[in-house]
């Protein structure tokens, strides 16, 4: 697992927000969300088919080794991948978050030598230019990424390539990598490998426009430079369909057309070598900057065929089923929660002992804020492994949760700790102490249980939860006074601090959202758990946690041991997963499903029908 | 009149620098800053720091203000990392679009506001008046939101008239899809309109009850010859102030219509400027609009000056 893609989590706050309303269909399903259209009639070749971009998730950068800046689902995910494939694609037929060996450029990696050799076998791809996918299109991203990877949005200091301590081209078609040590081959395939993606050594390496192409990655200096040029030219968006450098693609969609904003028109790809080639002529990105507008173009029943329906506009799913929509639910491959900030000086005695977080956690009514708020456009959610979509590596433990809604259940973990419970008024500890029947370290006698929860204004999903989250939890006399704050102040808190520092005021924090698997679809905890990881907002560290998290990046062990003691031990609060948006698929337009849990596109296997 | 010119252009740059330094201010006060905002909600310190620094937000405000200022001097507007482009590029995209969006608007709402406006003057108090006095009072008053979402129910959604969505990508767009351009305009129109035609008529009625159009009577002027000949100069001088000043406005003011219509101005612009802190762009756009509103007011007492004699004496231009 890595950071969450930037935009994603913005959406995911819209997401709450589009996690709409409509009763019609529930998100159920098996795998990222059916996106089946009830298109029936005879396939028809060619047209132009056109998606609606979220608000404020448009693409803006095509160069895929990019900076943080545009770390996104809409450049990464909906974009760059149309035309520049990595070398193993997240996703299969049933909508599963698992490597699809038919649709990556290379063969299922072989590892070797307890697992510090990976040996990678490519397929027989091409570029558009006709040149075959090689090996030496490999080692050009490499090299680049060794030169540049501070630059590198999805660089995690220990990681890719830090961990590679050499590489070997083989042949055209295979090359081997040599590891720093031993890797779970699982993360490193998912996490590592499938964010490697191919560049076309034949027209990239270079290091100025009028320049020749030459062998400049192979030094450091020399990648450097074909960084900069690179991102430079990235930086020229309106040169986008124009220019020659993203002109040479393996993916199935070549970009025609970009206008400033995030229109973005692709065109099939006929060298396109992957098991299902482009049906359509065309692929339109249609940005749009409010829901209002998209919605406004969906009941006019013009010009979109796969769009979005937004969450305060529920009522309108009948009409869009006559206007010849079929609303489909999108499911995300990710976690949601709310921090809980264990080095606030105050409360991060509180928060430092598991029964209070699972007292708070059995007071959260997920499958009423799935019902109500959501309007049945979610799933329930115990852990960092999400049950849905369908994955092999959620388990029934954690699916379940050790800590469902009771309030029964934290009156009784609270009692038994020495506190003295005020159902509706303030819990207070009576008993301090370190011993088992004792309230805990730090936690004075007379210590009120009572918080601050700041949470992001605006989208009407997130204040309905907080207001009923603050009714449910003071079933159990735990107080928690509510803040709304623009999200931008929210986000600004995420930062891990230290006790003595002003940032660490803040005691419990929800922007909205959670953390998306997209770019590293095996759910570990490294970056989010683990003691001092980037990511860690919350400041969480338990030993044990480390342990088991360092075993599914290092050991070769499954995610069931780290998953369930962290559904257990509840290091942040768990919140039900909203779907990733409500997609409205037009009935003439097929092959759109399943839709992707990491929320990219595949229109190469979309299709008008008669 | 150079004169003139010059001490109201003077006072132009004034107004645009304080205008400029408080929203400056203003906008490193909001909390969050600009890294937060743009890498988003899992960025690590060391990530936000290196985007501090590389894009020189790690210096004090008043050391950022002055390197902005010189950028702005020599053209340079600043780089928005949330659209991928310089600000001088975005404006230069967005501008003509929300101008042409809103000259159309505006030239059609004077063609249909002055004589409605004259013609309820004329007519006063009778029944044509009271009934365009009415509808010109709901049309004011009503939102531009709500109207443009009433002329999509019924144009777009229920008659398929016309494109719910305004012309999507370059200017020439604008002109490739004409009928796409329908509502965006016919919303700016009607509300307009009853600016317009509010001011018209009571301009008129003024002018109308002045002693120089019963002098005209009694001189046995006819009744065109004082209504065209004479009041509808004399009239013209406030609603032409109020063109002066609808310029900011032609430049921001249609971001209700633009979002509604995903229009691509730039309106739309500064909206999603604001909601993502793209302080690159919002600068921009303020310069832009104060730039706007102060050379709008310019217009607009040059204007006045040039049909009111009376104007030009009291302020020296002659």
């Amino acid at each position: 697992m890595r950071r969450s893609l930037r935009r994603g989590l913005a959406v995911a706050a819209v997401a709450a927000a589009t996690l709409v309303a409509t009763a019609c269909s529930s998100s159920g399903g098996g795998a990222g969300g059916a996106g089946h259209s009830s298109a029936t009639g005879k396939p028809v070749a060619g047209g132009t088919a056109t998606y609606a971009m979220l608000p404020g998730a448009s693409p803006n950068y095509i160069f895929p080794m990019l900076t943080a800046a545009y770390y996104s689902v809409a450049n990464i995910e909906q974009f760059q991948r149309l035309s520049f494939r990595s070398l193993y694609w997240i996703g299969n037929g049933q909508g599963q978050p698992v490597v699809d060996p038919a649709m990556s450029l290379a063969a299922l990696p072989v590892y070797s030598k307890n697992n510090s050799v990976v040996t990678i076998t490519l397929g027989n791809y091409k570029w558009s230019d006709g040149k075959p996918v090689t090996t030496r299109d490999v080692a050009f991203w490499i090299n680049l990424l060794k030169a540049n990877k501070s630059q590198f949005a999805a660089y995690i200091p220990g990681e890719f390539p830090d961990n590679l301590k050499s590489y070997k081209v083989v042949n055209d078609k295979t090359i081997v990598l040599t590891l720093t040590g031993s890797y779970n081959p699982t993360w490193f395939t998912y996490n590592q490998l499938s964010q490697i993606t191919p560049l076309p050594t034949q027209v990239m390496d270079k290091t100025s426009a009028s320049g020749k192409v030459g062998d400049y990655d192979q030094t450091p200096s020399g990648a450097k430079a074909v960084f900069n040029f690179l991102t430079a030219q990235a930086k020229d968006i309106t040169t986008y369909g124009t220019n020659p450098l993203w002109k040479t693609v393996d993916g199935p969609w070549t970009l025609v057309n970009y206008q400033s904003g995030g229109y973005a028109k692709f065109q099939a790809n006929p060298n396109y070598a992957g098991p299902s080639k482009p049906k359509l002529q065309y692929f339109v990105e249609q940005p749009y900057t409010s829901e209002t507008a998209e919605l406004n173009v969906l009941r006019s029943g013009s010009t979109i065929d796969y769009g979005y329906l937004p969450a305060q506009e529920s009522s309108q799913a009948s009409m869009l089923a006559n206007q010849g929509y079929t609303t489909s639910p999108w499911l995300s491959w990710g976690t949601t929660f709310f921090l809980m900030n264990y080095h606030n000086p105050k409360t991060g005695p509180l928060i430092a002992q598991p029964y209070i977080r699972q007292a708070m956690q059995s007071l959260i009514d997920q499958s009423t804020f799935v019902s109500g708020p959501l309007k049945g456009y979610g799933t329930t959610n115990y852990g960092p492994v999400p049950a849905k979509p369908s994955n092999p590596y959620s388990d029934a433990y954690e699916a379940k949760g050790p800590w469902p809604y009771s309030p029964s259940t934290a009156v009784k973990l609270l009692k038994s700790h020495g506190w003295t419970v005020t159902p509706n008024g303030v819990s207070t500890c009576a008993s301090p102490g370190t011993g088992a029947s004792q309230c805990g370290k730090d936690i004075a006698a007379g210590t009120k249980l009572s918080f601050s929860l700041e949470y992001a204004s605006g989208t009407e999903y997130v204040t309905q939860t907080m207001q009923a989250l603050k009714s449910n939890f003071s079933q159990a006399g735990i107080q928690v006074n509510l803040s709304a704050q623009p999200f931008n102040s929210i986000i600004s808190l995420l930062t891990p601090c230290t006790p003595a520092q002003s940032s660490c005021s803040w005691q419990m924090l929800n922007y909205g959202g959670g953390w998306t698997y997209g770019v590293n679809p095996y759910p570990t905890g490294d970056q989010l758990f683990a003691t001092g990881s980037g990511s860690n907002s919350s400041n969480y560290s338990d030993p044990q946690a480390d342990k088991l998290i360092q075993a599914t990046v290092r050991g070769n062990v499954g995610l069931t041991q780290f998953e369930d003691y962290l559904a257990q031990q509840v290091p942040v609060l768990w919140m039900p997963q909203p779907d990733y948006q409500i997609s409205e698929i037009s009935n003439k337009l097929a092959g759109t499903g399943p839709q992707s849990p990491i929320e990219s596109l595949t229109p190469e296997n979309w299709y008008f029908t008669q | 009149m150079t004169k003139f010119l010059l001490r109201r252009c003077s006072q132009a740059v004034v107004v645009l620098l304080l205008v400029s330094v408080i929203v400056f201010g203003l906008l490193h006060l909001l909390p969050g800053g600009p890294a937060r905002a743009i890498l988003g909600t899992h960025a690590t310190p060391s990530n936000i720091a290196a985007f501090n620094k590389q894009n020189g937000l790690d210096s004090p405000v008043p050391v950022q203000y002055w390197h902005w200022l010189t950028g702005v001097l020599s053209g340079n507007l600043g780089f928005s990392y949330v659209q991928n482009q310089s600000v001088a590029s975005l404006l230069a995209d967005r501008l003509p679009k929300t101008a042409f969006l809103a000259a159309i608007s505006v030239v059609l709402a004077l063609l249909i506001a002055v004589p409605v406006g004259f013609f309820q003057a004329v007519r006063r108090n009778r029944v044509g008046d009271y009934a365009i006095t009415t509808v010109t009072l709901v049309l004011y008053s009503t939102p531009a939101f709500w109207i443009a979402i009433l002329l999509i129910d019924v144009l777009a959604v229920r008659l398929h008239a016309v494109p719910a969505e305004a012309p999507q990508g370059s200017f020439s767009a604008l002109f490739n899809d004409p009928q796409a351009m329908v509502l965006p305009v016919l919303t700016i129109t009607v509300v307009t309109v009853a600016a317009f035609s509010r001011y018209t008529r009571s301009s008129v009625l003024d002018e109308l009850a002045q002693d120089y159009v019963r002098m005209a009577r009694s001189h046995g002027a006819s009744h065109r010859i004082i209504l065209f000949g004479h009041v509808l100069r004399n009239a013209a001088g406030p609603v032409v102030t109020l063109l002066g000043l609808y310029l900011p406005f032609i430049v921001s003011g249609t971001l209700i219509t633009e979002f509604v219509f995903n229009y691509p101005g730039i309106g739309l612009l500064a909206f999603n400027a604001a909601t993502s802190q793209d302080y690159p762009v919002m600068l921009g756009v303020v310069v832009v609009v104060g730039a706007a509103t102060v050379i709008g007011s310019l217009l607009a007492d040059v204007g006045h000056a040039l049909l009111d004699p009376r104007v030009r004496v009291s302020a020296g231009i002659a």
